[in-house]
């Protein structure tokens, strides 16, 4: 069964349409990112299937039920870690633990939780004290207390410094391995390169392409590069284009550079060892989700527009 | 229940950690009930018609703690909420909305009610002064108006257009509200004109319920007074659960 099934899903303010027509399945026990540049409409598509704001049209479920009529049985159901998320001021990661855990029949101790997460020290302290990267350890556990079956995390690592995101990437991934659907976005490609079984890219409100990383790497991102050094100078009758998914290659002097699609690299290897010609060294660089946006949009992905 | 209870037990603590905040609802009247009794005394002062000035005023004191909680201290600790994401966050919990409700509404209560009693007490141990009325009644009218200037927080925290504004906004109407009291400036002191639109000013209402009460007046011959706090607590209650507000606009 789909997790979240989004149809045809609009939803404008007044003079923007921020999500445009999208129609997308999450399937069960996946990690699937949402990514885009700011403001691209991802955490207004969220917000829809969060039961937060309602589309101007087109219909979403949540595990088969109506994001905003089925609120109630959802908020049992779903996880939410929120882009803009805050806890009544002054209070410790021990009480808001004990505050969520309350409005829940049936919570996991979350004692056991902060301690997965590794912030098991930070009971007693402030949560507006914490560090960024604790303080969105503290609410992916509130979104967890309940033993969700879909968490949703808009722009998890957004805020985090580097190490702190990888961390973080292990707990999104443990998360997924306990069974829990994740429905994340990020505007960080690695982070939907390393962590997403399938990714959505959303761009002006629309899903441009939707696939698992390699799939769109295949499809839109065009060829990798392999840089070859030989043991000696290539013979000038050397011809590896006329291998099938090679698309150029260049020898110059002990070094080749070859591009091309799919299997290619072997190909070119099986044809430098029935020549006798030895590898001393080899680098490929594949295109990655950033050249797939690039391809797609003609914009790269770093640049950020205004919401 | 237990959400309420714990929801009630951290929004207290989120309140009373903060310093400012829990100055004005608290400490403020019976700090001002020393002040202002230490400046003018307590001897007999013919314009209280022989009362001292703590004698004549104290019941009034219990009236600032209604303006700074109902127009200031909740909606702006809502807002805050609001604004911060807090309230939103809430939302996704099976939380009704009515349990946040019930107790926000707990933790002003108690703070205010805390307030006025401190402010009756400092009066009382500092200057003598004790009610010749039933103190059960005074402090009856006490939660009575306390009930209908938090309904008017409510519907003053949907108006409020931010934490920002609330402030702004709050400060003016509390003195306002404090010089149409009575309690800081003697209504006899005004002129007529004055005096007569102090009679709209719901805080004067309020004053005129306690003050009776204390002085040892039958409730009976404070209907007056006592419609208006309740028609507060109608008519606020009703508009401040219409405009109750989960999201930033």
């Amino acid at each position: 069964m789909n997790v979240v099934v989004c149809e045809d899903v609009t939803r404008r303010f007044e003079d923007v349409t921020a999500v445009d027509n999208v129609s997308l399945q999450v399937e069960q026990g996946e990690i699937f990112g949402l990514i885009g540049p700011n403001g691209a409409g991802k955490t207004t598509l969220l917000n829809c299937i969060e039961g937060l704001d309602r589309p101007t049209s087109g219909d979403i479920s949540v595990l088969g039920r109506h994001p905003i009529t089925d609120r109630h049985e959802l908020t049992l159901r779903t996880g939410v870690q929120l882009q803009s998320a805050a806890l009544p001021p002054r209070v410790t990661v021990a009480e808001a633990m004990r505050l969520y855990s309350a409005f829940y029949a049936d919570p996991t101790p979350w004692p056991d939780l902060l301690t997965t997460l590794g912030i098991a020290g930070k009971q007693q302290t402030r949560v507006e004290r914490l560090s960024g990267g604790e303080r969105q350890r503290v609410f992916i556990a509130l979104a967890l207390l309940h033993n969700p079956e879909v968490v949703f995390l808009d722009e998890l690592t957004t805020a985090l410094d580097p190490q702190a995101r990888l961390a973080m990437w292990e707990v999104v991934a443990g998360i997924r391995d306990q069974g829990t659907t994740v429905v994340l976005t990020t505007h960080y490609m690695e982070e939907a390169e390393h962590l997403c079984d399938r990714v959505g890219i959303i761009d002006h409100g629309q899903i441009i392409a939707l696939d698992t990383v390699p799939a769109l790497v295949r499809d839109h991102a065009g060829d990798t590069t392999a840089r070859l050094t030989l043991t000696q100078r290539s013979p000038a009758d050397l011809d590896l284009t006329t291998i099938d998914e090679v698309t150029t290659a260049q020898p110059d002097g002990v070094h080749l550079t070859v591009q091309g699609t799919g299997g290619f690299l072997q190909d070119v290897m099986t044809e430098l060892t029935s020549r006798d010609l030895r590898v001393a060294d080899l680098r490929a660089t594949s295109p990655s989700l950033e050249d797939v946006f690039l391809n797609l949009t003609g914009r790269a992905m770093r640049i950020e527009e205004p919401a | 229940m237990t959400g309420y209870r714990v929801l009630t037990v951290t929004l207290f603590r989120s309140l009373t950690r903060e310093p400012v905040g829990l100055f004005f609802s608290f400490i403020f009247a019976p700090v001002l009930v020393l002040i202002l009794g230490g400046i003018f005394g307590n001897d007999p002062r013919p314009e209280f018609d022989g009362q001292g000035y703590i004698e004549a005023n104290l019941p009034a004191f219990t009236s600032l703690v209604l303006a700074i909680i109902g127009v200031m201290v909740l909606p702006v600790n809502q807002l805050t909420l609001r604004e911060s994401g807090a309230l939103r966050r809430l939302r996704l919990t099976p939380m009704r909305p009515a349990t946040f409700v019930a107790a926000d509404l707990t933790v002003n209560f108690l703070v205010g009610f805390a307030g006025m009693i401190a402010a009756l007490t400092v009066g009382w141990l500092a200057f003598g002064v004790t009610p010749s009325g039933n103190v059960v009644m005074v402090m009856l009218a006490a939660a009575l108006g306390l009930v209908a200037f938090l309904a008017l927080g409510y519907t003053l925290a949907g108006l409020y257009p931010s934490a920002g504004a609330a402030t702004g906004i709050g400060n003016v109407l509390m003195i306002l509200l404090m010089l149409t009291s009575g309690a800081f400036v003697p209504l006899s002191a005004m002129p007529d004109g004055v005096r007569t639109a102090t009679d709209f000013s719901p805080i004067r209402q309020f004053v005129e319920l306690v003050e009776g009460l204390w002085e040892g007046d039958a409730w009976s011959s404070l209907l007056l007074p006592t419609g208006v706090l309740v028609a507060m607590i109608i008519v606020f209650g009703a508009l401040g659960s219409r405009l109750l507000r989960w999201e930033r606009t």
